[in-house]
């Protein structure tokens, strides 16, 4: 138990000086008795199932150790996320393992639908740098055969034809009762076959011969009178009802699989047969009710034997025939790939899908054909395109393209929410300030700073951009009515960080700081003590899948076994340069901010913002006939003002040095650091 | 014209009563029909009623769809 400074006054004051009150650790933790029982299990949140699988580590789609795990697959409700990136020199761009949103099957050549981006992906996708597992796809043995395409439609676009699915490929599609499948492979082991909703489908049914050799005189037999069908609804056993209904003796009927009809023999391995031959069959609202089942039903065969010379004519086959395998398609659509007016796919708007058709099928087994693939991974050297307000207006307008400026993607979260267009320039309208953006991103450019990476949860726009910005160097503040990016230290005029001497943005003195409202607070020693600083970030090399990095920074003082103090940029990061840099600042600002501040001055009518730096002198006199004048130089973090004329000022401790120089900026740029 | 063989050697009972032996039940142009060994196609006063034997090629969800099919034109 954390125990607030106030609060623990106000425990002791209670409890009295006959009590102890013992403060076990250095961060000021305070235990005030025993804990004579264990804490219970915190009740459950409501309604967070899709929270928590967007939060699921092992659904990331930042590339995880388990380059090999089995491909992940998107629930219905997780947050389609956002690929934000471009490679500049060899910096940048993303490693992006999706999730599988969808999968069919055509003539056995499996297709596999994956959300690669909100947005409209820059690159395109190519075999060599996408990866199954731990293969690349260029290396496959079918390579030659995989495509990998990307599809992506406008909302404007899909408006205009909301029953128009983007994925055109015509293997995969929209409608969420079009799909298609394989079955297990149906062997002398029998088959259990979970019959598709045919009173409702159009469907077609293909059988392709699995084995190895020659299968040209083999098929398997099965007694009709093994065959149980069973309800699926209510578990009733119909297998009486089906044979009567059809007029069928099933004690004197056997199914055949794999007959070649011109042959009178057996077909051979890969030989694909289809019922109907093209289309679709029509659903018959009756295929179950017939025969007295309320629904889909499962026909399960028993075990069957394999005739290697089943047309008594010709010489026996050589080879093993495995079975046959199904391949159902599907679809309440008469032409999936005409869906009727009534169709709206609008919500596949705006969004980067990948489909690669090919076999990328786990390998079989001896026998085998699974249908599960492996992870993939796939490199972009570009990402969604988005208005570049860090190019500034080009001829009145921003230009698009992909991006890597912190300042592109607070923008781009803002268009997403509908609250600026880069195509509508009008800064008023904005609720952010852009007329500092092309200047911070032109910093950032120039300390090595950009966005490569993946925003994969559901965020509150203010929120992340508040948060990750100083990872930038940068802070989001709200300042007259309107969000801005703001430098964390002060720009030279070649938009670097600032190391000549400083001109304070305003000068508070005795005159103008109201007496009694200035107050003092020291920070945390804590919080200034020698640690090592750890920066999570990623590899973003096109020839390997991008693993977490860290980099370690200290300053040669400290012990190797000093405290650890870790930053994630793992979201945005690849580059150790970057994660260094960051590293410095934080170290820097440990060691010389020492203080921050806080006082009342009549209502300002100066534009002063947070992070501007400021110079407070004060008269410092005491009993001991101390009288001197003291100037520090702060760095402003809140700025209120109140309906009585009065602003507060709150402001953290940003020394200068003799020269005017700040100390923390000094410190990143010149200082000496052990960056491992 | 497309022909797929959906089933062979049937033995089977008619409308008529009359049974047949050796008939091929096969989808040609998406028109089911039993043809016996000497090409009769069994339709009409003949048409099939139950099978009695014999030996299906083709899933039995793929021969029930079939029967149903025959029904109809039936």
């Amino acid at each position: 138990m954390t125990i607030p400074a106030e609060e623990a006054q106000r425990i002791l004051s209670r409890e009295g000086k006959g009590r102890r009150v013992v403060a076990t650790n250095f961060q000021g933790t305070l235990y005030t008795r025993a804990q004579l029982v264990a804490a219970a299990q915190k009740k459950a949140e409501v309604g967070t199932t899709a929270t928590r699988s967007d939060t699921a580590i092992t659904k990331s789609k930042k590339p995880q150790t388990d380059l090999g795990k089995q491909q992940t697959v998107a629930a219905a409700g997780d947050t389609v996320p956002i690929v934000f990136c471009k490679r500049s020199g060899t910096v940048g761009g993303t490693w992006v393992q999706p999730a599988l949103i969808k999968t069919g099957s055509n003539d056995f050549v499996g297709s596999f639908l994956y959300a690669i981006s909100q947005g409209q992906m820059v690159s395109s996708p190519v075999k060599y740098q996408a990866w199954v597992g731990t293969q690349s796809i260029q290396t496959f043995a079918s390579a030659g055969t995989i495509t990998l395409t990307h599809y992506y439609a406008s909302a404007a676009t899909m408006a205009a034809a909301k029953n128009v699915c983007p994925i055109s490929s015509g293997k995969v599609f929209c409608n969420i009762d079009t799909y298609s499948y394989l079955a297990p492979i149906w062997n002398t082991s029998g088959n259990t076959e979970r019959v598709p909703d045919y009173s409702a489908l159009y469907n077609a049914t293909n059988a392709i011969t699995r084995g190895v050799g020659d299968t040209s005189n083999s098929v398997i037999v099965f007694q009709n009178s093994d065959v149980d069908v069973i309800d699926n609804k209510t578990g009733a056993d119909v297998t009486a009802g089906y044979w009567s209904y059809y007029g069928i003796d099933p004690a004197s009927t056997q199914s055949v699989i794999n007959v070649n009809i011109s042959t009178g023999g057996g077909n051979v391995v890969g030989t694909i047969e289809r019922i109907p031959v093209s289309g679709y069959t029509a659903p018959d609202p009756s295929y179950f009710t017939n025969f007295g089942a309320t629904g889909p039903i499962t026909i399960i065969f028993g075990a069957g034997t394999v005739n290697n010379q089943y047309n008594p004519s010709l010489p026996a086959s050589t080879g093993t025939l495995y079975g046959i395998q199904i391949e159902y398609q599907l679809s309440s659509f008469s032409n999936p790939s005409s869906p009727p007016g009534s169709a709206d796919f609008t919500t596949f708007a705006d969004i980067t899908f990948l489909e690669i058709d090919g076999n990328i099928y786990d390998p079989p087994d001896s026998g085998s054909y699974p249908t599960t693939t492996r992870q993939l991974s796939i490199f972009y050297q570009n990402g969604v395109t988005v208005d570049l307000y860090s190019n500034g207006l080009v001829s009145g307008v921003y230009q698009t393209g992909a991006s890597n400026q912190f300042v592109d993607l607070a923008m781009y979260m803002f268009t997403l929410m509908k609250r600026v267009s880069g195509a509508t320039t009008a800064s008023l309208a904005a609720p952010i300030d852009v007329s500092n953006l092309q200047t911070l991103a032109t910093f950032c450019t120039n300390t090595g700073l950009f966005f490569n990476g993946i925003i994969e949860q559901s965020v509150n726009t203010i929120d992340y951009i508040a948060k990750t910005a100083p990872f930038f160097l940068l802070s989001f503040v709200s300042s007259n009515g309107r969000y801005s990016l703001q430098p964390l230290l002060p720009l030279s005029a070649g938009n670097t960080i600032k190391t000549t001497a400083l001109t304070a943005a305003a000068t508070f003195t005795e005159a103008n700081i109201i007496p009694g409202s200035f107050k003092k607070n020291y920070v945390d020693a804590d919080e200034r003590r020698a640690v090592n600083i750890s920066l999570v970030w990623r590899e973003a090399d096109p020839l390997i899948i991008g693993i977490q990095r860290t980099t370690t920074v200290r300053y040669s003082t400290t012990d190797s076994n000093a405290p650890t103090v870790q930053f994630d940029m793992t979201d945005f990061c690849t580059s150790a340069a970057h994660a260094a840099v960051y590293g410095k600042y934080e170290l820097a600002r440990r060691k010389f901010s020492t203080h921050s501040i806080s006082f009342s001055t009549p209502l300002l009518t100066t534009s002063l913002i947070p992070t501007q730096i400021i110079e407070v002198e004060r008269q410092r006199i005491n009993s001991r006939g101390d009288n001197r004048q003291e100037a520090e130089w702060y760095q402003i973090t809140q700025v209120k003002h109140s309906s009585d004329g009065i602003s507060v000022i709150e402001a953290a401790h940003f020394p200068v040095d003799g020269s005017d120089i700040a100390r923390i900026s000094n410190e990143v740029v010149n200082g000496t650091f052990e960056v491992i | 014209m497309s022909e797929t063989v959906l089933a062979i050697d049937l033995k089977v009972t008619c409308a008529d009563h009359g049974t047949h032996e050796g008939v091929t039940m096969k989808v040609i142009d998406e028109r089911v029909v039993y043809v016996t060994p000497d090409g009769e196609e069994l339709k009409g006063d003949c048409c099939v009623k139950t099978i009695d034997g014999g030996s299906f090629l083709m899933p039995l969800t793929v021969i029930a769809a079939m029967i149903e099919e025959y029904r109809r034109q039936e």
